[in-house]
């Protein structure tokens, strides 16, 4: 079987800055893979080039089969692949229910249908209560959490996160895991950025870590932890032997 | 709906249908065709300015063309203006179609800018092309009243033309708001990038936005040139751009009843700025108008929908 997202040999450069050098990943249909790495490491780019944001200067891209690399940002949403920014964009203007909906209408043309789609997901992301208020008037936490939510709304097979926990007081993180494990569950694929160490080690299966924008492991997360370059790069000493 | 804001449309209503009868003054009447009709250009307007967030200074071009069209085909080649009107609503839309792509990708003062352009190009060439448009000396259409000609007698047969396009555009712009076109516009313009992440094809849909503006004003520019029965290259002109925008900027962007109501107002306080005090010194007139528009967007900056609906709210 072929993988689901085939980032192939991928090379992004913006001037002199080689952000993402080289780079292979494959994620297959129902996965769970969280991308770790230094501030820099080129993590959102990479996200941005799969989304269609950024031109990618050599490789390819594939979904299910078909290449995307290059295309719209908006016909990638519609191949199927939803995103967050990691710096939230939320319609200011728009109440929690209205930015929602937006997400909706792709795959339901009328507003009643979409209206009824939307809140099911703001039920699954337990912010039904949050609908009638205006996105600008969000907390951070909650502005993430409605990235989340309209991406859903989408109907995507991927979602990419990205990081979607920053900025969570510890006693939230569970709530958050869970409803990534619940999408992930209801059969959609995820590929998530996160620093929050103990959040991948919880929840994903596979580990892809990217350091200067090289590829420089990608294995289970008990295997990373391990990696020698991984930890002097990234994790720090304080994880050997953990 | 509440029951309330039943009471307050029948009210609107009322007025709408009896209120030029309150007065039988040439002025009076005057006035309520020329409310009713900006009302309907900065509603039309509202639809790319409000909704998507384009701020567009150029609507007097497809207001001209409209005017040009309808006008020239009925002076030139007796083609009665109500279908003249629909060929310079397509003529608006064509043009439209081929500025929107150059400009709909510029974001902020750099699309309202090349808007503004497009308008002052299509001046200067409707001063030039005199053997198309008859030069700086204007078209004149010759009053031979009729429904055929589009041409009345009396300024109630032109309110009530008004009246319907307003309402028209009105219901048009309630439906868009509440379906899919009208979520993306506003989702365009409260972030573009997050709105593509959702798929929604920005240039797609703020083009469609454009079109249907450009139709609509159109429209409006054939009624204005059947009304007055004179015109010059001046109708391109960017105090026409500006006032309908103005119109719908002060009345409230983005809503169903904003543009009217900036018009509502607006249009007969200048009139009322000019006779009272135009004539001691000139341009004071101007200058109060410049004052009452800068308080107004310093203290009600949502429009002035926004004071009627808290009061209506508040009656509840």
């Amino acid at each position: 079987m072929s993988a689901l997202l085939d980032v192939n040999h991928v090379d992004k450069r913006f001037g002199g800055l080689h952000a993402v050098k080289d780079v292979s990943i494959k994620v297959d249909a129902g996965e769970m893979v969280a991308l770790i790495g230094p501030n820099g490491a080129g993590k959102t780019t990479l996200f941005s080039c799969i989304a269609g944001y950024h031109r990618i200067s050599s490789g390819s891209i594939s979904f299910d089969g078909r290449e995307i690399g290059n295309h719209a940002s908006h016909a990638i949403c519609r191949a199927g692949i939803a995103r967050t920014f990691q710096v939230v964009k939320p319609f200011a203007r728009m109440t929690v229910l209205q930015s929602v909906m937006v997400g909706s209408f792709l795959h339901h043309r009328n507003a009643r249908d979409a209206r009824a789609a939307a809140l099911t997901i703001l039920d699954r992301l337990h912010i039904p209560h949050l609908a009638g208020l205006e996105a600008h008037s969000l907390t951070l936490v909650l502005k993430k959490r409605l990235e989340v939510a309209r991406a859903l709304a989408t109907e995507p097979r991927l979602i990419l996160l990205d990081e979607v926990m920053a900025g969570l007081s510890p006693g939230e993180v569970p709530e958050i895991l869970d409803v990534i494990r619940a999408i992930n569950a209801s059969g959609v694929t995820v590929l998530f950025v996160e620093h929050n160490m103990s959040a991948v080690m919880t929840i994903a299966r596979r580990v892809v870590v990217l350091h200067h924008g090289e590829l420089l492991a990608d294995d289970t997360p008990a295997e990373v932890v391990r990696h020698p370059q991984v930890v002097s790069a990234y994790l720090g000493e304080e994880y050997v032997g953990a | 709906m509440k029951r309330s804001t039943y009471l307050w449309l029948a009210l609107a209503a009322v007025v709408a249908l009896f209120g030029p009868f309150a007065t039988n003054s040439s002025f009076a009447r005057d006035m309520w065709v020329l409310v009713v009709m900006w009302g309907a250009a900065a509603t039309a307007w509202n639809l790319i300015g409000g909704y998507a967030g384009g701020l567009s200074l150029g609507h007097a071009a497809f207001f001209g063309i409209g005017a040009y069209t309808s006008s020239l085909l009925f002076t030139e080649y007796g083609i009665s203006p109500w279908v003249g009107a629909l060929g310079g609503g397509l003529l608006a839309m064509l043009s439209a179609l081929v500025i929107g792509l150059i400009t709909i990708r510029l974001r902020g003062p750099f699309f309202a800018l090349a808007t503004l352009a497009f308008a002052s190009i299509l001046g200067i060439a409707a001063t030039n092309l005199r053997s198309l448009t008859h030069g700086s000396e204007g078209v004149t259409i010759p009053f031979t009243p009729s429904l055929g000609d589009a041409i009345f007698a009396s300024k109630l047969d032109y309110y009530y033309i008004a009246l319907a396009m307003l309402v028209a555009y009105m219901l048009l712009t309630r439906w868009i708001a509440n379906s899919r076109f009208g979520y993306y516009l506003v989702a365009l313009r409260e972030n573009e990038d997050a709105a593509r992440a959702l798929g929604i094809d920005g240039l797609r849909y703020k083009l469609a936005a454009t079109l249907l503006s450009a139709f609509m004003t159109a429209l409006v520019g054939s009624f204005y040139a059947q009304y007055r029965l004179f015109f010059e290259p001046s109708i391109f002109g960017s105090t026409l751009s500006t006032q309908i925008a103005l119109f719908a900027i002060i009345g409230g962007l983005g809503t169903v009843w904003g543009p009217v109501l900036g018009a509502a107002i607006l249009v007969p306080l200048t009139s009322l700025l000019q006779s009272s005090l135009g004539s001691s010194i000139p341009g004071v007139d101007q200058f109060v108008y410049g004052i009452v528009l800068i308080l107004a967007i310093l203290f009600v900056p949502s429009g002035l929908v926004s004071l009627v609906r808290r009061y209506v709210g508040a009656r509840t």
